[in-house]
């Protein structure tokens, strides 16, 4: 078993005060806790964290820590430790199974749930409700408009009453709420991680993601549409046929229409609890990709009898 | 496992007790998220009548992870969570303006 040295965790010498090593501790907790940080495997670096604050923070155990450290560092493969040096890059490799039989194998089994994992309730390790599963749940705007059912299938990690590891694979058929949006968080009960004793299953949250779509953009029940126009249909004035995700609708473009324009399609948007969105088409005036000599006459034309001057906006600042 | 001929309702509101025992917290604790403002019931004036959207339950655990493992105050707690979802909300609308812009600028070459 390799050594573990908690002040090299916290980046504190082994003479550090109780305050230094609680700075120490709120420094990485914020940098590492998974509630807060975006980075990977911030769970695992977290746990080793608040293992090592347990230790040290606690008078009695770093006492014992240390007594212990001194008289057994000769029997683990001691590495140097780094103080200053925070949380090396090296333990964050050791697995957290590896820092579970350190701690053990000072403290005893008895002491194993750290500081982390306490919960305020049931605190019977023979007597607890199964874990909760919290997952992104993948769908496709067409699926909010209907009750329809999606299959799901997930892995769940479950610990038995000696410790050991499982995987339960499953498989679920859940109906999709209809109107639900982008973040929505869902409960399908009793489908978590099983209860331990008599306790009952976990629960699955399932927090709805809205699969990005070709061509609608979502912007709470509305949605969006970029309509590509040429210059001319925005001049004039166009009847274009756009596609919804209820079939295909007309769209009267106004003459001298913008670009950026929004045009609004009522109704033909996402469900909504009392009424359905809209569609809005976001108008984008496209040039056409190559000027034939007949076509630059044309414009040439425009140009002399139109009476425009795009950058008039400019005139009182220059 | 269950059959998979059988489909799971998937449910948004639960009540105090369920919200207890999901987030395994003490009605206590619940009480001081509310009276901190952190959990919000949805309807219900007395606890017994309360009924909270499910996603309390992940944020009362949330909550209380960072309360024990930050050893913050209840009110720090609330700003915290307050600046949290903040950003989280923000990142979502810049992803939703990024992915618009694109189309926007975007030419049929």
């Amino acid at each position: 078993m390799e050594f573990i040295d908690y002040y090299a965790i916290l980046g504190v010498g082994s003479a550090a005060d109780d305050k230094t090593i609680k700075t120490a501790y709120r420094k990485l907790a914020r940098k590492y806790h998974p509630d807060l940080s975006k980075l990977p495997d911030t769970e695992e670096k977290f746990k080793q964290v608040a293992q090592a604050y347990e230790v040290l923070h606690s008078a009695d155990k770093r006492a014992e820590y240390d007594a212990v450290c001194e008289a057994r560092k000769s029997e683990f493969n001691t590495r140097s430790p780094q103080p200053d040096s925070g949380f090396s890059a090296d333990s964050y490799e050791r697995s957290n199974r590896d820092f579970a039989d350190f701690f053990n194998s000072i403290f005893g089994e008895a002491n194993t749930r750290s500081h982390y994992q306490q919960e305020n309730r049931h605190e019977d390790i023979n007597q607890k409700k199964g874990a909760d599963v919290e997952m992104e749940w993948p769908i496709m705007l067409e699926d909010t408009f209907t009750n329809a059912t999606r299959l799901i299938e997930f892995n769940i990690p479950f610990y038995d009453q000696l410790g050991s590891q499982h995987n339960i694979k499953k498989s679920l058929n859940v109906k999709i709420p209809a109107g639900v949006s982008d973040g929505a968080r869902i409960r399908v009960k009793g489908q978590g991680a099983p209860g331990i004793g008599h306790q009952p299953n976990g629960d699955v949250y399932l927090v709805i993601r809205l699969i990005p779509h070709p061509l609608f953009d979502v912007a709470g029940n509305n949605l969006l549409l970029t309509l590509p126009l040429a210059p001319w249909e925005a001049a004039l004035g166009a009847k274009i046929i756009l596609p919804t995700l209820h079939g295909k609708v007309q769209l009267v473009i106004p003459p001298n229409s913008q670009s950026g324009q929004r045009l609004r399609v009522k109704g033909k948007g996402l469900p909504g609890k009392t009424t359905a969105g809209d569609l809005i088409a976001v108008l984008k005036i496209v040039m056409p990709p190559a000027v034939t000599e007949p076509e630059k006459t044309l414009w040439a034309q425009l140009a002399r009898s139109a009476n425009f001057e795009p950058r008039c906006e400019w005139n009182n600042s220059i | 496992m269950m059959s998979l001929s059988e489909t799971h309702f998937a449910g948004f509101y639960i009540n105090f007790d369920e919200l207890c025992l999901s987030a395994n917290i003490s009605e206590q604790t619940v009480c001081n998220l509310i009276a901190h403002n952190i959990l919000v019931p949805i309807a219900g004036v007395q606890p017994q009548q309360w009924q909270f959207h499910v996603s309390c339950v992940m944020q009362a655990k949330k909550a209380l992870r960072l309360y024990r493992d930050l050893e913050m105050e209840w009110s720090d707690l609330a700003l915290v969570l307050n600046l949290l979802e903040e950003i989280d909300r923000l990142k979502n609308e810049n992803g939703q303006l990024t992915q618009q812009l694109a189309r926007f600028f975007s030419h049929p070459l």
